[in-house]
C-alpha cells in the first residue's frame, strides 16, 4: 500500500540505524546477568527452552517489523499530513514529556484492547505464553502486532506529534518495560503505585484469578488506577505465569498463530454471519457477565518435555549464532529489495522453527536442522557477500566448521519424541 | 457566531441530547451520536475562526462517516445484539470499523466514506419499513437528504435562499438524528415493554 507522505519516512530510514540493533547486546548481557544472580540466590526463574523460545519470538518480531513498519508508520504520517491540529516543536522538552505521557495513555488502551478483544489477544497472547517470568519474557513479542496496534496512536497524529517524536517516545516506552520483567526485584514502595514496576507487572502476567485483566500500563500505572484496572501484588498467593489455555510448544509459528487458529475454528462453528464476525471482536471469554473460571495455583505445573541437557545447550549455542544474523538483517533490511529480504527472513524463521522442534524432541526437527546447517554453512562460505556483508575468510571457515561439526554431532544424538511432563511451579 | 458555526452547534446540541437519553439503554446509538457530536464540536470551533481545527474536524468527520453510521444502523437493526447493548462492544466496533475506514480512505478509496453512510441509510430505512416506524422513516429520509447535500453540494450552492451546503447538511443531519433517536424508542419491543 502506498500512502502519501511516506517519502520522508523512506529518506529518513535510509540514514538511520534501527536502535534495537544497539539494544540487542544489552538485552543478552542483562539476561545472562539475571540468570547468574537467580542461580546464586537459588531461585528457579529460568528454563533454557522457555528462554530460547522467548528469544526466538523476539527476533522474529523484529524481522516482521522490518516489513510492516513502513506501512504502519505510513498511515500515521498520512493522518499527520492531512489532519493535524498543529505541529509540535521537536526542540521543546516539555512537549517531549507531554508526548511521552500521551503515548503512554494510548499504549494503555492499545494494551488493554490487546487483552479484551479476541483478534488483538490472538496477537498479544505470544507475550503471555511463557510460564516463567524473567527478562527474556520481555523479548517474547508478537510478529502480528502491526495488524491493529497502530489505530490507537492516530489521535497523536491528529494532535500534531511528528512521526520522529512518536518513534522515539515509543522506543522509550518499550525499552522502559524491559526491566520490569523480573522476579528478582521486590516491591518498590510508593513507586509501585505510580510507575509500572516489577511488582505490579508480575500481577499483569499472572493467571491467578486476581491477576486477570489488570495493570495494563506501559510506564505509568496511574492509568490503571484511573480506569479501574489496578491490582496490587499479594503476599499470600504465589503468582503463576502464563495463559489459561497453555501453549505447550516451543514453536514460534504455533506461538504466533495458535489463537488465530482457535478463533477461526470458533468462527466456523458459529451460526450466522454476525456471530461469525462477532467471534473476532468479542472478549476472550465471550460476552458474558459470569465471573472467570477459578484458577487453582497449587495444582499448576509448567510445560516441560525433558529435553536432554546436551540438546538444550546445543540449541542455546545455535540461538546465540542466530542473534548476530538477526542484528545484521535488521541493520540491512531497509537496503534490500523485498524479495531478498524475504529470503533472509525465511532463513531466520526456518532456524527458529528447527531449534524449537529440537527442543520439543521432534525427529523431523533433527532433519530440518541438519539441512539448515548445511545450507547455511555452504552458502555463507560460498557467496562473495552475505546480503551486503563481506565476511572475512576466517569467519567463513569458522561458521562452516561449526555447521558441519553440528551436523555430525546431531547425527549421533538420539532425538526421540517424549510426552510432556509438568514441572511444579 | 456565524451561520456555519451555528449549524454545527445545533448538530452538536442534538447529538448531546441523543447521547444523554440513549447512553444506558442503547450505547450504540449514543456512541454514534457522540462521534458525530465530537466532529460537530470541532466544527463549531473551526467555523468560529479557529483555523487549526480544520484538520481535526475533517478527521473526526471521516471517523464519523466510517464508524458512526454503521454503528447507528447496527444499533437500530439489531437492538438486542451485544453491539447495541454493551459499551465495550461499541468501543471495539469504532476502533475496527473506523480504523479500516480511515486506512481505506487514506489509501485512495475516498468513496468509502460516502458509500458506507449510504448503505447504512438503506439498512436503517429497511428496518424502519419492517417495523412500520414512522419516526424512523422520516429520520431516514432526512439522513438521505443530508448525504445527498453533502455529496452533491458545491461551496457556493444556495438552498431556498437560506442555507449553504454546510449549513443544510448539518441541519438535515441534526433533524435525522433527532427523528431516529425518537424512532428508536418506538420500536415494537419498546412498545411491548411500555405496555407491560
Amino acid at each position: 500500500m502506498t500512502v502519501p507522505g511516506t517519502e520522508a519516512l523512506h529518506n529518513e530510514r535510509d540514514k538511520t540505524m534501527n536502535p534495537i540493533v544497539y539494544a540487542i547486546p544489552v538485552f543478552m548481557l542483562t539476561i545472562l546477568l539475571e540468570a547468574w544472580v537467580a542461580r546464586r540466590r537459588g531461585v528457579a526463574v529460568y528454563d533454557i527452552p522457555d528462554a530460547i523460545t522467548s528469544l526466538h519470538h523476539g527476533l522474529l518480531s523484529q524481522v516482521t517489523n522490518a516489513f510492516t513498519k513502513i506501512a504502519t508508520l505510513g498511515i500515521y504520517i498520512a493522518v499527520y499530513e492531512a489532519y493535524r491540529f498543529t505541529e509540535w516543536s521537536m526542540s521543546s522538552i516539555p512537549l517531549w514529556i507531554l508526548a511521552l505521557v500521551l503515548y503512554d495513555l494510548c499504549y494503555y488502551w492499545a494494551h488493554r484492547m490487546g487483552h479484551e478483544v479476541n483478534v488483538m489477544w490472538a496477537s498479544h497472547v505470544v507475550h503471555h505464553s511463557s510460564e516463567y517470568y524473567n527478562l527474556s519474557t520481555a523479548l517474547r513479542q508478537t510478529s502480528t502486532g502491526a495488524l491493529f496496534g497502530w489505530v490507537f496512536y492516530l489521535p497523536l497524529a491528529v494532535l500534531g506529534i511528528p512521526w520522529q517524536m512518536l518513534v522515539i517516545v515509543g522506543l522509550i516506552d518499550l525499552l522502559y518495560q524491559y526491566w520490569v520483567h523480573t522476579e528478582l526485584i521486590g516491591r518498590l514502595g510508593i513507586l509501585d503505585r505510580i510507575l509500572v514496576t516489577p511488582s505490579n507487572h508480575r500481577v499483569h502476567h499472572g493467571q491467578n484469578d486476581y491477576c486477570i485483566d489488570k495493570n495494563y500500563g506501559g510506564i505509568l500505572v496511574l492509568w490503571d488506577r484511573l480506569f479501574g484496572t489496578f491490582a496490587d501484588e499479594r503476599d499470600d498467593e504465589k503468582i503463576c505465569y502464563g495463559i489459561r489455555k497453555p501453549l505447550h510448544s516451543f514453536s514460534p509459528i504455533k506461538g504466533n498463530l495458535h489463537y488465530y487458529a482457535d478463533l477461526w475454528q470458533m468462527s466456523r462453528a458459529a451460526k450466522g454471519w454476525r456471530a461469525k464476525l462477532g467471534v473476532w471482536v468479542a472478549p476472550p471469554g465471550g460476552w458474558t457477565d459470569e465471573p472467570i473460571e477459578h484458577f487453582e495455583p497449587r495444582t499448576f505445573t509448567r510445560f516441560d518435555v525433558q529435553t536432554p541437557a546436551p540438546l538444550r545447550w546445543y540449541v542455546a549455542l545455535q540461538c546465540a549464532v542466530l542473534v548476530p544474523f538477526v542484528s545484521h538483517f535488521i541493520g540491512v533490511a531497509k537496503g534490500l529489495d523485498r524479495g531478498t529480504a524475504a529470503v533472509y527472513a525465511l532463513g531466520i524463521l526456518v532456524t527458529a522453527v528447527a531449534l524449537g522442534a529440537l527442543l520439543e524432541r521432534f525427529v523431523w526437527g533433527k532433519w530440518l536442522e541438519q539441512v539448515r546447517l548445511l545450507a547455511l554453512g555452504v552458502s555463507f562460505a560460498a557467496v562473495p557477500q552475505w546480503f551486503g556483508f563481506e565476511a572475512p575468510l576466517l569467519l567463513k571457515g569458522a561458521l562452516l566448521v561449526l555447521c558441519v561439526g553440528s551436523v555430525v554431532w546431531l547425527n549421533r544424538q538420539a532425538v526421540a519424541p517424549a510426552n510432556a511432563v509438568g514441572v511444579a511451579a | 457566531m456565524n451561520p456555519d458555526a451555528l449549524s454545527d452547534l445545533v448538530l452538536l446540541l442534538v447529538c448531546a441530547a441523543v447521547l444523554w437519553f440513549h447512553l444506558r439503554q442503547r450505547p450504540a446509538v449514543a456512541m454514534a451520536a457522540g462521534l458525530i457530536g465530537l466532529a460537530a464540536c470541532l466544527g463549531v470551533l473551526r467555523y468560529s475562526g479557529w483555523a487549526e481545527m480544520l484538520g481535526p474536524h475533517r478527521f473526526t468527520s471521516l471517523l464519523a462517516a466510517c464508524a458512526a453510521f454503521p454503528l447507528l444502523a447496527s444499533g437500530l437493526r439489531w437492538p438486542d445484539a451485544p453491539l447495541a447493548t454493551r459499551g465495550a462492544a461499541v468501543g471495539r466496533f469504532v476502533l475496527v470499523v473506523g480504523g479500516v475506514g480511515i486506512v481505506l480512505t487514506l489509501a485512495g478509496l475516498a468513496l468509502w466514506s460516502q458509500v458506507v453512510p449510504g448503505v447504512c441509510a438503506l439498512v436503517i430505512a429497511w428496518t424502519a419499513v419492517q417495523q412500520r416506524n414512522t419516526w424512523g422513516l422520516a429520520g431516514t429520509l432526512a439522513l438521505l437528504g443530508s448525504f445527498v447535500v453533502a455529496a452533491t453540494g458545491k461551496a457556493d450552492s444556495n438552498y431556498l435562499g437560506l442555507f449553504n451546503t454546510v449549513q443544510l447538511m448539518h441541519y438535515t443531519l441534526a433533524l435525522a438524528l433527532a427523528l431516529l433517536a425518537v424512532g428508536a424508542t418506538r420500536t415494537p419491543q419498546n412498545q411491548q415493554l411500555a405496555a407491560a
